[in-house]
């Protein structure tokens, strides 16, 4: 037995001290090759992250593009034509002085072009800046939005503030009322929806803005899928402004007619 | 050439590898910071200790002594390595913690062992702990993806360096003192493995220290 038993230890020595090398090289191989197969797999979703915010800067763009090309058509078709009539009613005026009653007519439309030259103005600048907005911040903004669409008779806006102003920045106030009113487009444009419930609250770190609507809803992924489209250009402004507000947005789906959408926005940098 | 010759020829050029890695150290002294300070340092030990031995084995005199302390040395060093590589990434004082237990465990084992043996108590916990380590940062560098290259980071090479020479060696330190009284190694290649894992261990830290310098 005593013997035997060096000649045993000899043999677990051997062949232990083999096996934990054996086992070694592959623990040493393993990470090599995980970490290879791991960094490809990052390198992927950089360059898929790359990707999709190129698209998003580029819908960003494209949609300014329209909304100049809409402003400029905007002061082309009703401004411009209006001043035309105007220099004409102007030249009319200077031509036939002697005719009274003619130049109080011309006078007279004169100045109704010019009071509709002027809310044409208004109506542009508003678009382009809201002036509430701008005096008075967020909440104010969007009850002047809720105001502006409800009187338009499209849709039916509740609006639920909860709280009376929001610690957002004048950048962060103007992406998301610019979100929210593309959102309030998309509704009235697709959803086919007669009611929209707009639901402002806000912790001292959290806004959530709550649209619900009695219209045809779309989830999360299919949001996503329709922004990857190339007709997708709302959408793709809509994930591009909530990426500037390191927003989160949510579709959700209730029901037949009862949606969600479910924007969160962080208020500490 | 029997077994015998063998052995005593490898023997005398076992000292050749500590000494190499010492030299490059010294050639990339500059460009060695930060938590790879201790290695180096550890590798001068190595150097003195393998020197001291010669010295002793000529003289006749028992070297175990060396061997306990430099195997001291070697655990608060290599520990302060892995402390130092965490630090940076989350708190790793805990690390330190584990050097005065270490020390309690190498204090039984000259209790036990005394100084005529082989301290295989105090190696083998040693080892356990290192390659635990060693295993630790392999995890953390995968799994969080710290270094694009890992091939090109000198902490790899050292890390592995570690690993495979501690895991070799675990048996073998476990069970050095039955080894010995069997003698089992006198007549065998079995104490081969040692030296040829020292080789590895001394080879991966010099291609570490190297690649300090193209950091």
């Amino acid at each position: 037995m005593e013997n035997k038993n060096p000649i045993d230890v000899f043999s677990l020595v051997v062949i232990g001290t083999m096996g934990m090398l054996i086992l070694v090289s592959f623990i040493v191989l393993f990470v090599l090759l995980y970490q290879k197969r791991m960094l490809a797999n990052k390198a992927t979703i950089k360059e898929n992250d790359n990707i999709h915010q190129r698209k998003l800067l580029d819908a960003s763009i494209e949609v300014a593009e329209q909304e100049r090309k809409r402003i400029a058509a905007n002061i082309h078709d009703d401004i411009g034509m209006m001043l035309n009539v105007l220099k004409l009613n102007l030249t009319k005026i200077k031509r036939n002085r002697s005719d009274e009653k003619l130049v109080e007519t011309l006078l007279t439309d004169s100045n109704l072009l010019i009071e509709d030259t002027v809310a044409a103005i208004r109506v542009i600048s508003n678009d382009l800046m809201p002036p509430t907005l701008v005096k008075f911040g967020f909440t104010k903004g969007i009850t002047e939005l809720c105001k502006q669409v409800n009187g338009s008779g499209l849709i039916n806006i509740n609006l639920l503030l909860h709280v009376e102003s929001i610690p957002l920045g004048k950048k962060n106030e103007l992406q998301l009322y610019r979100l929210i009113k593309e959102l309030i487009n998309n509704i009235i444009k697709h959803a086919e929806a007669s009611i929209i419930e707009l639901s402002i609250n806000a912790t001292s770190e959290l806004l959530t803005i709550t649209l619900s609507h009695n219209g045809k809803g779309i989830t999360t992924e299919t949001m996503l899928i329709l922004a990857e489209s190339s007709d997708g250009l709302g959408l793709k402004s809509i994930l591009s402004r909530a990426q500037l507000t390191n927003s989160v947005i949510q579709y959700i789906v209730l029901g037949n007619r009862d949606s969600k959408i479910i924007i969160e926005t962080p208020l500490i940098e | 050439m029997d077994i015998g010759t063998f052995n005593n020829y490898v023997e005398n050029i076992s000292y050749l590898p500590s000494t190499i890695t010492f030299i490059v150290g010294l050639m990339c002294n500059k460009s060695i910071k930060g938590y790879f300070v201790p290695i180096l340092i550890l590798v001068s030990a190595s150097f003195i200790s393998d020197i001291l031995c010669f010295i002793c084995l000529k003289s006749s005199i028992n070297i175990l002594v060396i061997y306990r302390f430099y195997t001291l040395v070697e655990f608060i060093l290599i520990s302060f390595f892995y402390y130092l590589f965490f630090k940076k990434y989350f708190k790793s004082g805990y690390l330190l913690l584990v050097i005065p237990v270490f020390l309690f465990i190498a204090f039984s084992d000259y209790k036990i062992n005394g100084l005529m043996n082989m301290d295989n108590l105090s190696t083998s916990v040693e080892s356990v702990l290192l390659i635990l380590y060693a295993l630790f940062l392999f995890l953390f560098v995968m799994r969080k993806l710290i270094v694009d290259n890992i091939l090109s980071e000198p902490f790899f090479w050292i890390n592995s360096g570690i690993l495979f020479y501690f895991s070799g060696n675990l048996l073998i330190y476990a069970f050095s003192n039955y080894l010995i009284a069997f003698r089992i190694y006198d007549n065998s290649a079995l104490w081969l493995i040692p030296v040829c894992l020292n080789i590895i261990y001394n080879l991966f830290f010099s291609i570490g220290f190297w690649k300090t310098r193209t950091r």
